[in-house]
Order: structure tokens, then sequence, then C-alpha cells
């Protein structure tokens, strides 16, 4: 029961601190070196890739629900019908098997399709026209058959739309021999990419992000060239460190760049890659920040059963950036469960980086360590990066539990509950523990928790 | 209604219980008594001594059954033909048969894996298609691909070879039988449906380049259930596409007979404002015409259209299917024995003296001999070079640096570009 009580008195103050949109609005980030002063949104950025793309080539087209005379749900097609007339912005009606179908079959007879979905959402109505019909046709046919299609539209959660809006299809789609996935965060990946993918003769994927369309960013000249591309399959280190690689792609790009920052203050200095590309995944840009940092942690919006974190993890697994590990990968991702409405639940659902990350320092780099098979796993002076893992419990404590033996719950965890609840304004809690605090509302107040009240029993 | 007129028809007594109201099912049957039949009605038959000249116009009239219309038609219910034409039918759809034949044996020589549909009994679809549409319209179907595969251009060498997974199969052996590929053949589909808004979109990319072309999707009896059949049909219409949908009904889909599936099994109709029309798909002539018509309203500018060929397969549904355990073996020999497409053209020139029997049976042989010519030559391709495994998944050039095999040192490093 004392466990209990200190439980809610954490969820209490543990406001969740996730970046909102609105927080996002007023930075913007430097995508290049150069500074020309151009900005340009996420949305400007597509807009203006399918412009000049459609311009350049005569077989692009556009089609989707609302893309045309609605200037697209989101206005990512803006003024696209007036540049290009019907034949080529095509309003669908609300159809995505149908359309998604027929727009494989346009590309198969020689046009250039972008297949908008309204959200990524809708395109699991039309998953089988991705998956079997763009992806494996020209395997199946000996190379005979080309499909060259874009299938874009916003992917991942938005905001306040509840379970069936908000998901992230990076790694359903990111599985799929034959299918090029993009999930691009700026308004320089989001024009590059987008260019990109429409002038591959393959199908592509891209996974934009509602969330971001409105941010702002500052490009150099060279982007804003009709010619500017991006190759599809590369990732970016958006920040270099020395400490500790993060490894994000589309909106927590942003979330591990502000991290980053904070983290700098305190003399650790992050590594920030930008993932771009989810399939082909640019593991060697991965491979060589590890051997530089020795920790890794990948950040997504996605469920985290088999996600993008989830392949990161096993292919440096893989890799020779294993034995250059000081601490076992972290992967921060969404929740593993349907995406809540309310604003309080859905704000646990989601990676909170900066909260994580600053409960989680100092970690200090320790490559010593890393030729040390036994210390591991053997707790001690480990300290871990992430928000959720089983390890994480190890952190700092010696504890009787063997890694492995046990499902971690509240009673087992040491540091479950923050030692210093009256001062420590943005204490970490792991969310199923709040969750769990949450349920309890009808329990009494809870009394002050006293240091070490949900320790071990 | 097509189980209940050949049961009729046939050995009554041998006929399982009908699986709907055996009084509608007696009313369809008096709606369309002679819907089966092939037989020509004699029209001024000529019956002159010597075999006819090549080009030489034969009319022929068919029953009114062979059609039934929703919003167009009708057809001219007399027709000419030519010997050569006739002849080209006949020929194919005799390749089509030995083919089927050369697949059964070497399926069950166990040369050929997984999934193998035969269109055995089918064949007048594919001939008669073929013999209305150019050169450059484009056809999509579901697995049941062979026929209309070996139509369109690949050769029965480049088909068995797929079928065996040779290295000169028609895709490189990477497809097999569902996944055949050929000029302006968009496949040989495995997913039932899917391939119909896919046409609808190969139609939508004819109009926008202006190419003056149409496509035939096409799709079964237990596909026109689909939902995205509907879509495709909608945006079809909505856009005027030159696309023809063409429900291939051989009153089976694998094992569930079209009145246990379909609400309504007047699939011609079911586009709704799209018009349709049925079509005795035994017949290749009629097929032939109608599809010339369907083909000649889409490019007018009138829209899409939807055919229903009315046919049948003598086979189960896939090699793994003995086809017996819904349908009786009667329904399938009173098929076999009145209404197959091969014997009714074969009557029709031999009643006509268009050719001699002796003719008819040099082309027969000579059917035999090429396949059996291609069945040999396809056995001795080899199998695909393993590098296979790794092309053909992006266009050459445009491949990611790597992709993994089973384990990391299987990995498949593409060349530095």
């Amino acid at each position: 029961m004392a466990s209990l009580r200190a439980l809610r008195a954490a969820a209490a103050v543990a406001r969740p601190q996730r970046l909102t949109p609105a927080a996002f609005a007023p930075c913007s980030f430097r995508a290049m070196a150069s500074s020309s002063g151009n900005q340009m949104t996420v949305r400007e950025a597509l807009n203006q890739a399918m412009d000049e793309e459609m311009r350049r080539d005569k077989t692009v087209f556009l089609l989707g629900e609302e893309v045309a005379q609605y200037n697209g749900a989101y206005k990512v097609s803006k003024g696209l019908l007036d540049k290009f007339g019907p034949e080529r912005v095509i309003d669908t009606p609300i159809t995505e098997m149908g359309f998604a179908g027929l727009a494989v079959g346009a590309a198969m007879a020689g046009l250039k399709p972008i297949c908008e979905f309204m959200t990524f959402n809708f395109a699991m109505q039309a998953i089988d026209h991705i998956v079997n019909s763009a992806a494996k046709t020209r395997y199946m046919s000996g190379g005979t058959v080309n499909v060259p299609i874009v299938f874009r539209g916003p992917n991942g959660a938005a905001a306040g739309v509840a379970a069936q809006h908000s998901q992230d299809y990076a790694a359903w789609y990111g599985q799929i021999p034959g299918l090029k996935v993009v999930s691009p965060w700026s308004a320089e990946d989001c024009k590059g990419l987008m260019k990109a993918a429409i002038r591959d003769p393959d199908p592509v994927v891209v996974l934009e992000n509602e969330i971001m369309y409105g941010q702002m960013f500052e490009v150099s000249d060279e982007v804003m060239k009709d010619d500017f591309i991006l190759p599809i399959g590369k990732a970016k280190v958006e920040k270099e460190g020395t400490d500790i690689t993060v490894v994000a792609h589309s909106r927590a790009v942003g979330q591990a760049l502000e991290v980053a920052k904070e983290l700098e203050k305190d003399g650790i200095k992050v590594e920030v890659i930008n993932l771009r590309s989810i399939r082909p995944l640019d593991i060697d840009t991965i491979i060589k920040s590890v051997k530089k940092t020795n920790r890794l942690v990948t950040v997504e919006g996605g469920f985290p059963q088999y996600s993008v974190g989830s392949e990161i993890c096993a292919q440096i697994m893989e890799s020779d950036a294993f034995d250059h590990l000081d601490a076992p990968v972290s992967r921060v991702t969404g929740a593993d469960i349907p995406t809540p409405y309310a604003k309080n639940l859905e704000d646990l659902a989601f990676p909170r980086l900066e909260r994580s990350v600053l409960k989680k320092k100092p970690f200090t780099k320790n490559t010593a360590a890393s030729h040390q098979p036994k210390s591991r796993f053997s707790g001690g002076d480990r300290k871990y990066f992430d928000s959720g893992d089983y390890a994480m419990s190890k952190a700092g404590k010696s504890s009787s539990n063997e890694v492995g033996s046990e499902h971690p719950s509240p009673e087992r965890i040491p540091h479950s509950v923050p030692s210093n609840l009256k001062k420590d304004a943005g204490p970490l809690i792991e969310s199923s523990l709040i969750h769990e605090a949450n349920l309890k509302v009808d329990t009494p107040p809870p009394a002050p928790a006293a240091p070490g009240a949900a320790g071990p029993k | 209604m097509l189980a209940t007129l050949f049961r009729t028809a046939s050995a009554p007594a041998a006929a399982r219980p009908l699986p709907r109201s055996s009084v509608a099912a007696a009313a369809s049957l008096k709606a369309q008594p002679t819907f089966f039949s092939t037989a020509p009605v004699a029209r001024a038959a000529k019956h002159t001594a010597a075999p006819a000249a090549a080009d030489e116009k034969h009319t022929f009239t068919f029953p009114d059954s062979h059609f039934a219309y929703h919003k167009c038609g009708p057809i001219s219910l007399d027709v000419d033909a030519t010997k050569n034409e006739m002849l080209d039918m006949y020929r194919n759809m005799v390749l089509i048969r030995r083919l089927e034949t050369a697949s059964d044996q070497l399926y069950k020589a166990k040369m050929i894996r997984g999934f193998c549909h035969l269109s055995t009994g089918q064949e007048a679809v594919a001939a008669g298609m073929h013999a209305a549409i150019a050169k450059d319209d484009a056809i999509i179907t579901a697995y049941r691909c062979h026929g209309f595969t070996l139509l369109r251009g690949a050769s029965a060498m480049s088909i068995l070879a797929e079928l065996m997974g040779r290295k000169d199969g028609c895709s490189r052996g990477k497809g097999g039988s569902m996944h055949m590929f050929a000029h302006e053949f968009y496949g040989g589909n495995g997913i039932v449906g899917a391939q119909v808004p896919i046409g609808a979109g190969i139609a939508l990319a004819q109009k926008y380049l202006e190419k003056g072309t149409m496509t035939f999707a096409m799709y079964g009896d237990g596909a026109a259930n689909q939902g995205q059949v509907f879509e495709a049909y909608n945006m079809a219409k909505l856009w005027n596409l030159p696309a023809v949908f063409v429900c291939e009904n051989n009153n089976y889909g694998m094992g569930t007979s079209a009145l246990r599936a379909s609400a309504s099994t007047k699939y011609y109709t079911r586009g709704d404002y799209i018009p349709g029309i049925r079509v005795n798909g035994m017949d290749v002539l009629a097929v032939r015409e109608a599809s010339k018509f369907a083909r000649e309203w889409t490019l007018s500018g009138k829209g899409p259209m939807v055919m229903e060929m009315v046919t049948y397969r003598y086979g189960g549904h896939s090699m793994s299917d003995p086809g017996t355990t819904y349908r009786t073996r009667e329904e399938i020999q009173h098929m076999r024995s009145t209404n197959d497409p091969i014997t009714g053209l074969k009557e029709r020139i031999l009643e006509r003296n268009i050719a001699t029997e002796d003719e008819l049976k040099k082309m027969d042989k000579d059917a035999r001999t090429e396949i059996d010519a291609a069945v040999t030559q396809a056995k001795a391709s080899p199998e695909p070079d393993l590098k296979e495994l790794f092309t053909d998944i992006h266009t050459k050039g445009n491949e990611p640096d790597f992709l993994r095999g089973c384990t990391p040192d299987e990995t498949h490093h593409y060349a530095q570009r």
C-alpha cells in the first residue's frame, strides 16, 4: 500500500512534458550548415517537390482523396490543381483499395503516380496493393514489369485523434522487400526525399507526419533549387557528438535534437542521426557512430514490438559495433497500447525523450567496460539511458534479481519512484507505472513518499 | 442459374440437391433453355464440295440465348468469319488445351510445384478475346492465366519453363503458374480481385497517354464479390476509362457454386450504372463478337462495360482439387460432350466445309508436336542461377547497397555504383 501511495504521488507530479505541436512551433531547426535566410515549412517542401517533379515529367500525376479541389486534406497539394489541371491532379472517391490498385495499374502501364493517402491509417485498406501489387511485381515478373509509384501521406500519431488514427507504419512497410520507405523529418528531407521517391523507378512509401507539416525550417539555397535531391537509403548525422548515439526518424529527430541540446549543458555530447530512410536502412552510419560513442538509443513513435528500433538493435547485434557497446541498446518507442484519446493518457503513449534522458544523466563514457563482458550484466556502476526496459532497473543499484528471471513490477524496480518528489519538477516514471497509479483514483490521498518507499520487498 | 441448366439437361438423377430454391432454378432454366447450345443455326448454309478459300466470308447466326444485355446492345446475331480467322481460333484453342494438358502431366510428374490452375474447358474465352482485340490493347487477369500468356505472345516453352521454375521461364522462374506476363499482358495475379482496379489503372494510363487502346480487366465469378471490383467499376465509370470488366464465370469460385456465393448471378448487370453483356463463353465466335462490341464501345468514349463470359472448367479449381466434391461427374461430362468450345467450332467448320477433317486433325497434331517440343525444351532449361535470388527486386542500378540473406553472412552486396 505504501508503494501504491507513493506511486500515486509520483503520478501527480509527473505531468508529461511531451513536446506538443505548439511547443514545437516557435523553434525552427537549421537544416543545413549554411545560413541562407530561406525558410520553408515541411508542407511547402512537399508541395514544391511535387510541383517541380510534375513540371519535369508529364507522366507524374497525383491522385487521392481531396487532393484537387479541396487542395489536400492537409493542404500539401495546395495549388497543384490550378497548375496542372484535373487530368493530373485527380480527386478520388473514398475508395482506398480501389484507387491504390488503380494507381499501381497506371504505374505498370507507363505513368508515375503519386498516390496520396489522407493518412496512412487508411492505407491499411489498401495495403494489399502496396505490398502484393506494387512491391512484388517486379520480382514476380522476372524484371519485366516496373511499378514506379509513390505512396505518400501523413503517418504516425497526430494529436487527439485516438487509436484508429494514430499509428506509425514504418515497421510495417519497412519489412517488405521491393519497397523503399522514407520517413523525412525536416523540410530539406521532405523536398529531397519526395523528389527522389518520384524519380525512383520502383515503388516508394513516403511517410510524412501531420504534426510536422506546419513546422518551419531554415534551408540552404541548394534545397531551394529544382534539382535538389537526396539519396534514398542514406541517414544524416544532424548533430555530431562523442558520448551517445541517438537514432530517430520523423518527428522524433526534433525531439532528439532538443534533448541533445539539454544534455550539452551537462557536457554530454549526443550524436543525433536522422534516419531519413527506413528501407534501405543506413546501418553503416549507425555502426560508425556507435563505434565512436559506444552507446545507442533509438527513438520512434511506433509501437515497441518489432519496431524500427528493434531492427536496429538486431542489426547492431549482428555487426561488429556490438563489441563497441558499453551498455545495451535502448529503445524509446510509443507505448504498447492502442493510442488513447484523453490528453493525459495520450501523452504517456509516445516518447517523452527529454524526461527520460534528463533522469538518467549523467551517463559517462566508459570504454574500458566494453571489453569486460561480465560488467555488461552486473549492474553496479552501469548507468542506462532509456525510459522503460528491465535492464534499467539495475541502474545504479545492486539487486538480487537476475536479468530475465521476472517481469519488472513497480515493487521490484528500486527507483520507480523518485526519491525527491518534492523538489524535482520532472521526475521520470515508467509509463506503465503511472498508468497503474492513475487507475487508482479512488485510493486515499497519498502520504509523502519516503525515499526508498517503493523499494524491493 | 448455370448449374441448374446442365443438371436438368444431363442425367438429373445424379445431380446433387440444389442449394437454392429449385423453383427459382427451374425458372431461370426456362428463361434460357438453349443457353449453352453452341449448335449454329443453319442460315443460307453453303455446302460446296471444295474447301473454302482462306479469306472467304462465312455467315453464322447465333441463337438469341447467346447474349443478354444490360443497358446496351443488341449485338447482331449474324456474324461473318473467314476460314483463316476460324482456323486461327481453332488452332489457338487447341494449343491452349495441349499446353494445359502438358502442364497437368508435368504437375503430376512433380515437375511443377505449388499452385497450378488450368483453364481446360475455358479456351474459347482467351481465343475469342484474342481474335477481337488489337496487339496493344491490354489484358490483366487472375491466376488462371496460361492461355492468355500464350496468346499475348509468350512462347509455350517460356510458359512451361516458368511453370517448372526454370531460367528460361517468361518470368525467369520467379513467378510460377500465377505470375506470367507478356506484351500488354499484366498477369497473372494471385490475389483474388486485386487485378481489377489495377486493370482500371492501366486503362487510366491508356487514356492519360492518349494511346487509343483499352484494357480488359478479368476476374472470376468468385472475385466478382470482392469489394474492390465495385470500387474499380465506380472509378472507371466516373472517369470514363476505356476498361472492359470481364467476369469469366465458370460457375464455381473454387468449390463454391455461384448460386451459393452471389446474391445475383447476373454478373453482367452488377455494374449497375455500367452497361453489361452476357456471352456464351463456350462459343468462341460469340466471345469474339462480344469482345469486339465491348472494345468499340469503350474506345468510342462511352466508358466502361461489364462482360460476363459464361464458361466452364473441366478440371478442379487447381491441381489439388479433383473438382468432383461440389459438382457431379455427370455435370462435367455433360459440359464436355455438349458444350466443348473446340468441338463446337470444329463442327461449325466441318458443317460448312470450311476445312476438311484432315486439315483439322493435322492442326491438332501440329499443336501436339509444338507443345511436346516446348516441353522438351523447357525441361532442358536449367534452374535459375542462384545469383537471381537477389535480382529484379529493384530496377538494376537502383538497388540498396545490400540485402540480407537468411543469415548475416549470406548478405548480398550489390556492386558499388
